[in-house]
């Protein structure tokens, strides 16, 4: 039944007759080689974009590693003689209030940004995925109970929520790292648990439930790796969002205590100064737009390829 | 959904260089130079009447009732003195000079006693008289209303007689030669006991009155027709209310409102690149107040190590744009006093040879979260790193930085005040034991004896060898250390506003909103 009803449809198109066939044929080809054109540039222009994301995240990577290991980017010395000094060969993105280096600030506010949003990261998808496989594979009550929990958090404004746990908490990067992720978990949950849905449906997990594999097994060597590129592909936007949510938190107040650097905390800083030093919140601005750039553009490449 | 996020990631990246480039654009230095030249032309205009004048607040207004004690302090005196009128205020070189008081002098040698004379035909906004009767009362009311912040003072006031219907008599419980200064702010500014608008706040003799009040959003006030003096200009003034100093200031430059109160400094720096003049004093001073009930500041060699290891140069650099002035003791520049005790100068090497004795050591720095603060704690950091003192900034919310203030539960905490404005008044509510704002529990005996000393002199000269010889002993005990004085006042644009006064050698801004004219 298939195949009689796909069968015309893969069919090659009827033969045109010759007159309409002499006329057509050059507008076919060279409407063929239009889009295979234009395929080539749009092709071109996401390697383009995928190689300039990758070196600015190397080069960030690589800034943040000199800052730790050496003393030439402080970002919390200042020099009180030097507050709100415009960019030089000194100080390429200028100083700020207190007379600090707005680079060596933004490039540790990098690392701080990147460590928060890998610790968003770790809580988020482990968390989520253990929630929504589990949910997924097992369905019943613990779906149901799972699915209304992960409504009950989504119905929640997410930074309000972080501002009240981190308040309590105290601010400091595991805290404000752990408590994102924690957001993130219904978010991961959702994604892994309807694709764990499918999976249990699927021939050789009803096989492996046949001959009585042991259910950690059937989750380990066969759910997990079938969630795995939904996984990494949502991880790219998860990522993204962490780091704008840590920059919003700081931004806010409501980030790592002073004098730490962050990106949402220098942005805060240069607020007022807005009109007299623009340079102190060019740098993180910059910085932060660029980061979240490069991770999507990446994480589509990412996701393209899985898919 | 590729295309949404590259979209939104492109957008992220436009909108932060649009930010930045909008910003490097109001910066031009020949735009501000010729802005400020039309201000300073229109600036001898002749004052217009009519048109509404729109005033930007930094706070919301519960109550419009001096003895709530929300409309009392500085940053909100132009609301206060639309609706009532001061019996006392301070002309443009700092002197005490009466308003609704026609005089307000002492009767015997030893200030005890003191005569109010009122002025004639002032009447509140209802046509009722203000009389001595009506004086009275309103103080007898701000003596028992429990959110009074004149209390402590009108019980330093043993009886209150009328003499005739423009006379009061005062006898005060103890000699008190500055006695008239408490009546500037909510105290002198007299409320009806009898007569309440439609909102439920009493009248006042001012030369507005409210015609609607909305808590957190804005008031908005109408010229009366029989006010007593000389009638205001502006028709209606709109008072609203915005909080975020930055989101004010921008309204400000849009246009959307005539003036605003600022305490921020690159506000007053960055005014001028914008077309906008600035109206402020040295009315609010920052220092820092020692717990000296726990440890680490228990210990007098723990609190001075902080003292010597600050430069208030330094704060006064990066917390206030240079602004201002560095706050050398508790006595003000602008207190009209010479200061003869100063508090002991940035000594670094000093700092470092008591830490060496008493050992190093760590506390935690409260302040209210406010930019400026947050800056000066950031520079006092390093400073105190640099002697061996490790020092954690706690950066908190008004509420809570207000709680712990009250309760004592810090160790070392920020505060900015304009208190020391009125120093004769004021420096026994700051170190007098007991003291109103004595938040450090500060005791000293001593101190006390010359306080109370300091109440009865009339003398000039003398009340400042008293008041530096009380600073002497204060520096000797380190309870606080001083930082900054800070300018705060009115920003406003010259092209829309006029008639703003001139504060700069005034001990506290009070702005006068029947003085403003709409110039456009």
């Amino acid at each position: 039944m298939t195949l009689a009803t796909r069968a015309p449809a893969d069919a090659p198109a009827p033969a045109p007759a010759p007159a309409a066939a002499s006329a057509a044929a050059p507008h076919a080809s060279a409407g063929v080689a239009a889009a295979v054109r234009a395929t080539r540039r749009r092709r071109r222009a996401d390697a383009t974009a995928t190689t300039v994301a990758a070196v600015w995240l190397a080069v960030l990577a690589v800034l943040t590693l000199v800052s730790i290991a050496t003393p030439l980017l402080d970002p919390y010395f200042q020099d009180f003689t030097a507050a709100k000094l415009g960019p030089s060969l000194a100080h390429p993105f200028g100083t700020d209030g207190n007379g600090r280096d707005v680079f060596a600030r933004t490039v540790a506010g990098a690392q701080n940004s990147l460590v928060v949003a890998v610790i968003t990261l770790a809580v988020g998808a482990v968390g989520g995925t253990l929630i929504g496989v589990a949910a997924g594979y097992f369905r019943g009550a613990l779906d149901n109970v799972i699915g209304f929990l992960i409504d009950v958090v989504l119905a929640v404004p997410a930074l309000i929520l972080i501002i009240t746990i981190v308040s309590f908490r105290g601010p400091s990067i595991v805290s404000i790292g752990s408590t994102i992720g924690l957001l993130m978990v219904p978010a991961f949950a959702r994604v892994t648990r309807s694709i764990a849905l499918t999976v249990r449906e699927r021939d050789y997990v009803k096989a492996a439930l046949l001959i009585d594999t042991p259910t950690p097994r059937i989750l380990v060597r066969s759910v997990l790796p079938a969630v795995a590129p939904a996984l990494v592909s949502y991880a790219f936007t998860a990522m993204t969002a962490a780091i704008v949510a840590e920059g919003s938190l700081s931004f806010l107040g409501y980030g790592l205590a002073a004098p730490a650097p962050s990106w949402g905390g220098i942005i805060a800083e240069g607020r007022s100064d807005l009109a007299t030093a623009p340079w102190i919140t060019l740098a993180p601005a910059f910085a932060l737009a660029a980061t979240v750039m490069a991770i999507t553009t990446i994480g589509e490449r990412v996701k393209e390829r899985y898919s | 959904m590729h295309s949404t996020l590259k979209l939104a990631g492109i957008g992220a990246l436009t909108a932060g260089l649009a930010i930045t480039l909008a910003a490097c654009s109001t910066a031009e230095p020949g735009d501000g130079a010729s802005r400020s030249a039309s201000a300073a032309e229109s600036a001898v205009a002749q004052p217009v009447d009519g048109g509404t004048i729109v005033y930007g607040l930094d706070r919301d207004i519960t109550s419009l009732d001096p003895a709530s004690g929300a409309i009392s302090s500085q940053t909100v005196q132009s609301v206060a003195n639309s609706i009532f009128d001061a019996l006392m205020q301070y002309d443009e070189n700092g002197d005490l000079v009466p308003f609704l008081a026609e005089s307000f002098e002492a009767t015997d040698d030893t200030s005890s006693e003191w005569l109010l004379t009122l002025r004639d035909g002032v009447t509140f906004s209802d046509g009722s008289p203000l009389d001595a009767t009506a004086v009275i009362s309103h103080i007898t009311r701000e003596g028992a209303e429990e959110t009074s912040a004149s209390r402590a003072t009108v019980a330093t006031i043993a009886a209150m007689e009328p003499v005739s219907d423009t006379q009061v008599r005062f006898t005060l419980v103890a000699p008190n030669a500055s006695f008239p200064q408490y009546f500037t702010r909510d105290l002198g500014q007299i409320a009806s006991t009898t007569a309440q608008d439609e909102f439920g706040f009493p009248l006042g003799s001012g030369p507005y009155v409210t015609t609607a009040y909305s808590a957190g959003t804005g008031i908005t006030m109408t010229k009366r027709a029989d006010y007593w003096g000389e009638a205001a200009h502006a028709d209606t003034v709109e008072f609203k209310v915005l909080p975020d100093a930055d989101s004010r200031y921008q309204s400000l430059v849009s246009g959307a409102v005539d003036a605003i109160w600022s305490e921020v400094p690159s506000q007053f720096t960055g005014a001028e690149g914008d077309g906008l003049v600035s109206a402020t004093g040295h009315s609010a001073t920052s220092f820092g107040l020692f717990n000296s009930h726990a440890a680490p500041f228990d210990d007098v060699e723990a609190r001075k190590a902080v003292e010597l290891a600050i430069d208030p140069q330094a704060l006064l650099a990066v917390a206030n744009d240079g602004t201002g002035a560095v706050s050398t003791s508790v006595l003000q520049s602008t207190s009209g006093y010479d200061i003869t005790d100063p508090q002991p100068a940035y000594d670094p090497a000093a700092a470092k040879a008591i830490v060496d004795k008493i050992g190093g050591f760590e506390f935690s720095y409260l302040t209210d979260g406010r930019g400026e603060a947050k800056a000066r704690a950031e520079a006092m950091q390093q400073m105190l790193a640099e002697v061996g003192i490790t020092m954690t900034i706690q950066s908190s919310d008004m509420a809570t930085w207000g709680a712990a203030l009250y309760s004592g539960d810090y160790q070392m905490l920020d505060f900015t005040t304009s208190l020391f404005g009125n120093i004769d008044t004021n420096l026994s509510m700051l170190v007098g034991t007991g003291g109103l704002a004595n938040f450090m529990g500060y005791s000293n005996a001593d101190v006390d004896a010359q306080l109370a000393e300091l109440a009865g002199e009339t003398d000039h000269d003398a009340r400042g060898v008293l008041l530096n010889s009380i600073a002497a002993q204060v520096w000797d005990e380190a309870p606080l250390v001083m930082y900054t004085e800070n300018l705060a006042g009115v920003i406003y644009n010259p092209e829309t506003l006029q008639g703003v006064e001139d504060f700069t050698n005034r001990p506290q801004v009070s702005i006068q909103t029947r003085l403003m004219w709409h110039a456009a």
